[in-house]
Order: structure tokens, then sequence, then C-alpha cells
């Protein structure tokens, strides 16, 4: 039986995302009302309801917050990049992104170390997702 | 008081790696069985809770499957808490005076084939954009985030987390429905192969097949030949999307926080006598047990390290061995927990009955968001409904 990677596939709420991603920039939600920052993209802000979200590009930075070793992917079709390496990573702007781990393995005293945050284009489309890579040196 | 409702009757099929049977014969299977122990007969049946997360086939349809007619039906998509809100519902709708005998069901079969929640792909955008096209493990490397995270912060260690898959086991020993059932020590659970680090083996739920059935009656309509005491609900809360309005959640705080002090309005958390809470991994175990006020936040490693939690301690957890021990037959995992609250209060639990049981605590847990952790969360407080009825 033939598996085959899940991909992205955007909902009308947040095609502004991937047109983003498509072009290399990481982008999170603004409310233009409250000023709250969110991610993933939802269709309303969470915290004042509003509609009136625009999108901002996330300059990179943040810090790790968590990692995991992933052996045993849950679809089968990524078996053969086991192990991935994800990372919680808490942007400057002040969301929490999901993203897979560049360079040096995280070890665990690199928790709240500095990471950078780019988008990869990932086969098999190549579209773009969030890869963090930790910058060595500095810690916050 | 007639309105009020009571547990009646409880079976489980027994839970088996592989069973050449589909989850919704699985089903029937333990709707029969939970029927002739409640002593009542199918026509009786007025409603039915399925707990499925993504049905191909509406409820409606499954029970005609099942030759039900009915005046009330509901599905629970809860995930892991699915159990547990169907027996709210179903409470809820005796107690509205609706229906008078309801029946909670959860059936999985491991097999994709022969199972009726794998038949669709992810439904929900978050996960399906977000988070699975990074190639992630599913529950494991979520928890994974979530306990690296917690041993960063608070210190927690294997050792800690291992006393609670280790005493779960020690009681499935005593529990002819658990799978696992051999011997495991501290150095088995820590050299156990990495999954998602730092998730091991033995801290994942194994995947089985098979299904639980829970029967509720008003209190009027308990068969009067009923052999064990009816079980009351005393108290019952719920919780969806905990932290939603935070861009930074606390990923080490659940939802189980704003479950609490419903729970132990009635009944103190004190006078507990047991406790059965979701484990699909023993890092939930250790938040729920944080969340629940046993021991203060990021204290609940030096908590599972201090107490005795087997089945004659002082706060017995997860007495019939937990998922973790006898296996998560899919949606039907919650079901462990309240099948084994349900049992010990009836005095039904040979081998590791905990002494005088009259009131106990079962939680459900289900669905991981993007950064938080649960998206729902539910618990009962059950107690023996003396005098009789």
């Amino acid at each position: 039986m033939a598996v085959t990677r899940p991909r992205p596939r955007p909902v009308p709420w947040d095609e502004g995302f991937w047109e983003r991603a498509r072009a290399g920039t990481l982008a999170v939600q603004r409310c233009g009302e409250c000023g709250a920052a969110q991610h993933y993209p939802r269709p309303v802000c969470v915290r004042c309801r509003s509609d009136l979200l625009r999108w901002e590009t996330a300059g990179g930075a943040g810090t790790l917050h968590s990692f995991t070793v992933v052996r045993v992917p849950l679809n089968k079709a990524f078996a053969d990049e086991a192990p991935i390496l994800l990372a919680d990573v808490e942007l400057a702007e002040g969301v929490r992104v999901l993203a897979r781990v560049l360079g040096r393995e995280p070890a665990d005293d690199d928790i709240g170390a500095s990471v950078e945050v780019t988008m990869v284009p990932v086969e098999p489309d190549g579209v773009p997702l969030p890869h963090a890579r930790l910058v060595d040196g500095a810690r916050t | 008081m007639s309105r009020e409702a009571r547990v009646v009757g409880i079976a489980e099929t027994p839970f088996v790696r592989n069973s050449p049977h589909s989850a919704v014969q699985l089903m029937c299977q333990a709707i029969e069985a939970a029927l002739a122990d409640a002593h009542l007969a199918a026509t009786a049946v007025e409603g039915l809770a399925i707990c499925t997360m993504t049905v191909p086939d509406d409820a409606p349809f499954l029970a005609e499957a099942m030759g039900f007619e009915l005046g009330w039906i509901d599905k629970c998509d809860q995930g892991g808490a699915a159990a547990v809100t169907s027996l709210i519902r179903a409470m809820h709708a005796i107690e509205a005076g609706y229906v008078d005998v309801v029946v909670c069901v959860g059936g999985g079969n491991r097999d994709p084939r022969l199972d009726h929640d794998s038949v669709l792909t992810i439904g929900d955008y978050s996960r399906r954009n977000y988070v699975a096209p990074l190639g992630y493990g599913g529950p494991n490397s979520m928890f994974g985030l979530i306990q690296r995270r917690h041993m960063h912060e608070y210190g927690t260690t294997l050792e800690q987390l291992g006393t609670i898959a280790v005493t779960q086991r020690r009681h499935a020993r005593a529990n002819p429905n658990a799978l696992l059932r051999e011997e495991m020590g501290l150095a088995d659970y820590i050299g156990s192969r990495l999954i998602a680090d730092p998730i091991r083996l033995l801290d994942c739920v194994m995947p089985c097949s098979g299904s639980a059935a829970v029967v509720l009656a008003a209190a009027d309509r308990v068969a009067p030949d009923l052999p064990h005491v009816p079980v009351r609900v005393a108290a019952a809360a719920e919780n969806v999307n905990h932290q939603v309005r935070d861009p930074l959640p606390d990923r080490l705080s659940t939802g189980v926080r704003a479950l609490a002090p419903r729970l132990f309005r009635d009944v103190a958390r004190d006078d507990l006598d047991f406790v059965q809470l979701y484990d699909d991994y023993p890092i939930a175990v250790l938040m729920q047990l944080e969340d629940l006020g046993f021991a203060e936040k990021g204290k609940g490693g030096a908590f599972v390290e201090q107490t005795d939690l087997a089945f004659d301690g002082t706060v017995p957890l997860n007495t019939g061995g937990g998922q973790l021990s006898c296996g998560q037959p899919r949606s039907t995992g919650g079901f462990v927990g309240v099948v084994e609250a349900i049992r010990q209060l009836q005095g039904r639990a040979e081998g590791r009955q905990v002494p005088d049981a009259r009131a106990g605590l079962v939680t459900g847990i289900g669905h991981l968001a993007h950064s938080t952790n649960l998206a729902c969360t539910a618990g009962l407080v059950l107690e023996r409904s003396d005098p009789w009825r």
C-alpha cells in the first residue's frame, strides 16, 4: 500500500500563511484591534474575537522551549528520514511554533538557548516548513 | 429521587492484540455483556452514546446496524475523554426524564481495515497543516515535547515516572483482562528503547483491539434482582481548550486544573478511595496528579516517589493496570478506568480490591493541540449508591 506524506491543505483563513511560506517567509497573525499575535492561524483573534487579522513577517529569532527525537514517525512515508528532530520554539513575536531541527542536535541543557527559524522547502512538493537551528554561543 | 441515574452494568470484551472482528462487532459484544450484567433486556435500551472520533457512518447508522430503535443518541468525539463524557451525557439524559436506560460504548480494532475510526484522515486542520507535515510521531512525540519540558523545568526523573508504570503493572498482574502481565521493574522501564525522546517504549500505551460498555438506568428502573450495588455520580466536570487565549500556553498545565474544584465539591479529594487517571503516558498521569492538587505543580515527581500508589496503599492509582498495561483499544481506552472504577465500587476487583472502596475518581483526557497539550479533559467522582438504589 503506497503511503504519501501529509501535506498542508490550506483553508480560507490560512492561505496567506502558505503564500508567504512559498515565498520563503514565516508569517504570524497579528490582531489589528488588540495587538495579540497568534500561531497557528485562526479565523478570528482568539483573544478578542476580532477578524481584523494581518500577516506579520516573523524575524526568525526565538528560543528552544522543548524538543523531541521522532524515531517512529506516525506516517510511514517519513520512515526513511527518521530520526526526525522536532523543536518547540518560542518566537520573539510571542508565539510558539513547531519546527524541524537543522544542524546540531540539541542536548537537554540547550533548552532556553537561542534558535533561528527559517522556512525550508520540504519534499515532495517543496512547500517550505519551519526549521530551527541553534545559534551557538548565544543564550537568553 | 427516581430521576437520579445509576450505573448498573459494565462489560469489557477480551482485550487482544489482533481480533478478526470489526470494531462494530466488538461493540455489539460488549453491549450484550453489559446488558446481561445489568439484568436488563436489549429492548429496554432507549439511549446510546457511541464513543468514536471520526465515524464514516454517523451514530444513527451504527445504531441501526446494531438493531436499536432509540429515543436519544449521542456521538462522543472527545478522544480519550469520550468514555467519561459519554457517562456524563447519559446521566443528564436520564435525569432530564428524557430516557430511562442508556448504553455508553466504545470499541476499536488495531487493524485499520477492521476499525471504524481509522477510515478518515486527520480532520483537525491545525495538526494537518502545522504538525503532521513535519513528520511527527503522533501522541508519542507530542508527549515527548511535554515530558522533556517537565524534566527540564521541574527536575522530574525517569525513576519517578517509571514508578507509575511499574505500580500499574503490578496491578495488571491481578487483572485477567490486562494484555501486559509479565513482571516489569524500573530497570525494564528505563532500559526500554527510545520512541520519541525522552518517551520510551514502556511509556506508550499499546494499541490493541476490544470494546467496553457501561449501562446507566434511572434509579427506579434498576433491575430488582441486580446482584451488585448500583453506582451513582457524585460529581462531573469537563474542560475544553484550556488556555486557548494565551499565545504562549503552559505546556505543563492541563484542563484538569479547572476540573478539580468542581469535582471535589461534595466528596473531598482526601476522601477518595482510589483514582483512575487516564494513562496514555506516565507523564500524563503525573501532570494530572499535580493539576488535581495531590501535589503542587512541579512536585508530582516527589509525590509519586513518596506515596504508595498500590491498590492497598494510600492513593491507589489505576488499580486494574490502566491502559499502560491493559492495552488501548483506540477510543475504548477511556473505558479502562471507568469500568475499573465501577468494579472497585461494586467490590468486584478480585486480587486488587481496594478495601471498602466507597468513592473514587476517574478522568479522561483527549486530543493533542498544536502548542498546548490536551484539548479535552473530563472527570467523574463515582460512589456506591447506599442504601441499595
